[in-house]
């Protein structure tokens, strides 16, 4: 039952979902995944809907078996050794999966006895997790009274209850209000760095991942398509800052884009949308859009709009794209995460 | 273990907190079982001191258009022998005629055994009175409805336990009994003294040797008062119980008769040494008659013995002996039994009786209504707690549940011990609100469901083994959650249509079918104060753990995700 130390948190080893197709080809919901969680990390795995990523965290938790390969939770086989690898890992379910006709307090009280605890020890958890999700003053409301972003609070404290080594959130954001998201971003942050609680996170979102992961695993029709910290998935797309610059069309000529290219350091391409483009493009008037991709973008931005002024183009706006994970996916798939 | 009553516990909580759930668990069997029980169980105004047994209203209508068996008889007679009339006069006027001390004289030519019955169920009408057979209350020894020596120290004799009306018509009978006037009316059928006494048809074969047609099943008719089930019960057992000794009665005059008719043969006219008497003559001189006849003929001797015998005279003039034993063991013994029911059929009452006397009718009619109406809805809460599972897997509580380090065998324990838990705090409380609301309109404190307590408790929990078992089975055999919302409570209807649930009742064969059936009657026996409910015991537990088997089975697929 005891936790390997020496063993990565989460190892999976060629794990693989299939699922039968009446009359047809069965569908690979999950195709032969191997990741490695270390301990103490905000690992995420990022995809679109439908891309396999709860059926991953299913598999992983125990809740269904793979087809083939297997994953193991502090060195214990979820397949072989259920018991000792549910009791290492907390589970944070998208749905908030909760008694709604049960107070907060009994809520917590139910799983914590699922988990083994009972008496003043469990008492005294539930106690600690009301007020780390910040829920003292309501914890004898029922669930049903409860807003969207509380329910959230409720439904991450019960993960917590039994203090696990490792914490499974699958998409724990979900309809929620700006504020609630806030709150719960922090709150992963903070059981990592106060804790040093490692967790496995899902989400649809970029900006999520971006902000939290130490490293991120982008997953696409249940393969993982791409795995690493943020900078080493920029870097393997080959990733480019772009200056998008919004200037007076009258002074522009095909003439600057040589010049542009050769003078500027670090620009690889430049793209200019005359007025009537550029307004297609959300330009306004007579200014065109000049679009400069360069390695380091602000680096490059001073004798970019040096460049323009000498030659009398007059620069109206200045907006610096950096690349992000976005871009990598769309770079890896051709289509936008959100598509 | 403790994983498995933390989450049987967590339903028990889940559902106790549910204010829609409890208005359909608690509140709408209450209500219905008040408001029957209300309409066909009076209320504090009506029998709030609680009425005794010994007052049962009841309505007997006598369509009973009698016999003449003397005409049929004096068929047996000669040509020109006139004795119609007569010989059965001779037979069924008195005692005073069976002993021989000539006192008596015929009355009527004809025979009503209508008219015992009403005799004996309505002692002090008229009609009892003007009855042809004269089998006044006056002739009726008090019968005991136990035997002498009985520890039940219950004394009541038919006069009170009965309240009888005499009508004459049986639609207002029926309608009495429809308005709540009576427990039961008692219709007897015009050829009710036909059926019951053979020699009502006689049928004569060459005028010499006769043939007496079986005795039939007599159809008493009793029109029961569906509110006063356990009245109408009573009613129903006394008429049965009597009419059971006319039938015996019956059958040993066809035995008797046959033997008669075989042992006289063929009659010799000539040998008729004087003429007979004239037909008003005293009986006695009628039976000298036959008796000096006997002397130098066979045929007159058996004829004599006959008409002795159907009079149950052991002191009958006639000495044949095997006449005269048969009239003693099964005549003679069939009619003494008229006179003491208590020592026929209608012991099986004895105990019931006793305790029921100390049940207000409103306390009667809820043990009935009440545990038909808890176990149909409790019927509802095994299904559809079962088919909660689904709502769980909505909600993921059950993925949470199994991504916990508890087995998948725990869980679905858990689950199912919880749906048990569940149905028999749903009986228990039912039972306690149901005295509960009986104390209240009867306004004193009453326990309406008897005792013992364990076997209340072993009842309830048999029960709800049953119907969560069968919750079990139907959710298990469904392959879809819609099918069980349609199949679920199609099945609990017709379980309680076979069960009496809506208030009628279906023959016991189909009923039988039905676990509401064995329920609801082992609640009403142990309400009457009787024990003996292992059978309903045995099969509620067996058909629970048949349920529970193949449900299990069926069901355990439903955990996978």
């Amino acid at each position: 039952m005891a936790d390997n130390g020496a063993a990565p948190m989460i190892l999976t080893e060629h794990l693989t979902k299939t699922y039968p197709n009446r009359g047809g080809k069965p569908i690979e919901a999950v195709k032969n995944v191997n990741l490695t969680v270390e301990r103490g990390e905000i690992f995420s795995l990022l995809g679109p809907n439908g891309a396999g990523k709860t059926t991953t965290i299913s598999m992983i938790s125990g809740l269904i078996k793979p087809t083939a390969g297997d994953a193991f939770i502090g060195g214990h086989s979820i397949t072989r050794e259920p018991m000792a690898a549910k009791q290492l890992m907390g589970f944070v379910p998208q749905e908030v999966a909760l008694y709604p006709q049960l107070s907060a307090r009994q809520n917590l009280v139910f799983f914590g006895k699922l988990y083994g605890h009972y008496g003043a020890e469990l008492q005294r958890r539930v106690d600690e997790v009301l007020a780390f999700i910040d829920l003292t003053d309501r914890q004898k409301d029922r669930i049903e009274t409860f807003s969207g972003g509380m329910k959230r609070r409720v439904n991450i404290g019960v993960g917590l209850l039994h203090k696990p080594d490792l914490i499974y959130m699958d998409e724990p954001t979900v309809g929620i209000d700006p504020q609630n998201r806030r709150r719960i971003l922090d709150t992963v942050k903070q059981l990592r760095d106060e804790q040093g609680m490692t967790v496995l996170y899902t989400t649809h979102m970029m900006e999520e991942a971006q902000e939290l992961s130490d490293r991120v695993a982008i997953i696409d029709h249940g393969e993982i398509i791409a795995l690493g910290t943020q900078g080493e998935l920029t870097q393997q797309v080959g990733g480019q800052d772009q200056l998008e610059l919004t200037i007076d069309g009258a002074g522009w000529s095909e003439e600057l884009i040589s010049t542009l290219e050769q003078q500027v350091k670090g620009v690889s391409r430049v793209q200019y949308l005359p007025p009537d483009e550029a307004a297609l493009d959300g330009g306004i008037g007579l200014t065109g859009k000049l679009n400069v991709f360069v390695g380091q973008g602000r680096r490059a931005l001073p004798d970019v709009i040096e460049l323009l002024n000498r030659a009398g183009v007059d620069v109206q706006s200045v907006k610096v794209q950096e690349p992000d994970l976005e871009a990598v996916f769309l770079a890896l798939t051709g289509r936008a995460l959100r598509d | 273990m403790r994983k498995i009553w933390t989450i049987a516990a967590k339903d028990l909580i889940a559902t106790y907190t549910d204010r829609n759930l409890l208005i359909i668990m608690l509140l709408t069997p209450l209500l219905l079982s008040t408001i029957i029980a209300l309409a066909f169980g009076g209320g504090a105004s009506g029998d709030s001191a609680g009425p005794s047994l010994s007052d049962i209203p009841i309505a007997i209508v006598n369509q009973d258009q009698g016999i003449n068996p003397a005409g049929e008889m004096g068929s047996l007679l000669p040509p020109g022998t006139d004795l119609r009339g007569t010989l059965f006069d001779l037979s069924l006027t008195s005692e005073s005629a069976i002993t021989g001390t000539d006192t008596t004289t015929a009355t009527s030519s004809g025979f009503n055994i209508g008219d015992v019955l009403v005799s004996i169920l309505a002692p002090d009408s008229p009609q009892a009175a003007a009855s042809t057979t004269s089998f006044s209350s006056d002739n009726l020894p008090a019968c005991p409805l136990v035997a002498e020596g009985s520890d039940s120290g219950y004394d009541t004799t038919l006069d009170q336990l009965f309240n009888t009306t005499v009508l004459t018509d049986t639609t207002a009978a029926r309608a009495g009994v429809e308005g709540g006037e009576y427990a039961a009316a008692i219709l007897i059928p015009p050829d009710f003294s036909n059926r019951i006494m053979p020699f009502g048809q006689f049928g004569a074969a060459d005028g010499a040797v006769a043939e007496i047609a079986p005795v039939q099943v007599a159809p008493v008719e009793v029109y029961a008062n569906a509110g006063m089930p356990i009245e109408a019960s009573v009613a129903r057992a006394v008429t049965e119980g009597i009419v059971g000794q006319f039938s015996r009665m019956g059958l040993a005059v066809q035995g008797l008769g046959d033997s008669a008719i075989e042992s006289m043969g063929p009659m010799d006219s000539e040998a008729l040494a004087e003429p007979p008497p004239a037909l008003t003559a005293p009986a006695g001189e009628w039976q000298a008659f036959l008796a000096r006849q006997g002397e130098n003929n066979a045929w007159f001797a058996a004829l004599a013995g006959l008409v002795g015998g159907l009079s149950g005279g052991n002191d009958s003039a006639v000495t044949d002996e095997n006449m005269d034993e048969n009239i003693g063991d099964e005549v003679g013994g069939a009619l003494a039994c008229l006179f003491a029911p208590g020592a026929g059929s209608i012991t099986i009452m004895r105990e019931p009786v006793n305790k029921l006397q100390e049940q207000p009718r409103f306390a009667r009619v809820m043990v009935q209504v009440g545990s038909a109406q808890a176990v149909f809805f409790a019927l509802f809460t095994g299904v559809f707690g079962v088919l909660s599972i689904y709502d769980e897997r909505k909600q993921w509580t059950l993925q949470r549940m199994l991504a916990s380090p508890t087995s998948r065998t725990t869980v679905l324990t858990g689950f199912l011990t919880g749906n048990v838990v569940v149905v028999l705090a749903q009986l228990a409380l039912l039972m306690l609100f149901l005295t509960g609301i009986s104390s209240l309109i009867l306004r004193r404190p009453i326990f309406i469901w008897g005792g013992p307590w364990y076997l209340l408790l072993l009842l309830m929990a048999a029960i709800s083994i049953c119907v969560a078992g069968l919750g079990v089975l139907v959710v298990g055999l469904a392959r879809r959650e819609e099918q069980v919302q349609v199949f679920g409570p199609m099945v609990n209807m017709f379980l309680g249509a076979l069960g009496g649930s809506f208030g009628f009742y279906v023959p016991a064969a189909l009923a039988n079918l039905s676990l509401i059936t064995w329920a609801t009657d082992a609640f009403r026996t142990l309400a009457t104060g009787e024990t003996d409910i292992w059978l309903n015991l045995t099969v509620l537990a067996v058909q629970g753990a048949l349920f529970f088997g193949v449900g299990v089975w069926l069901f355990r697929k439903r955990l996978d995700l």
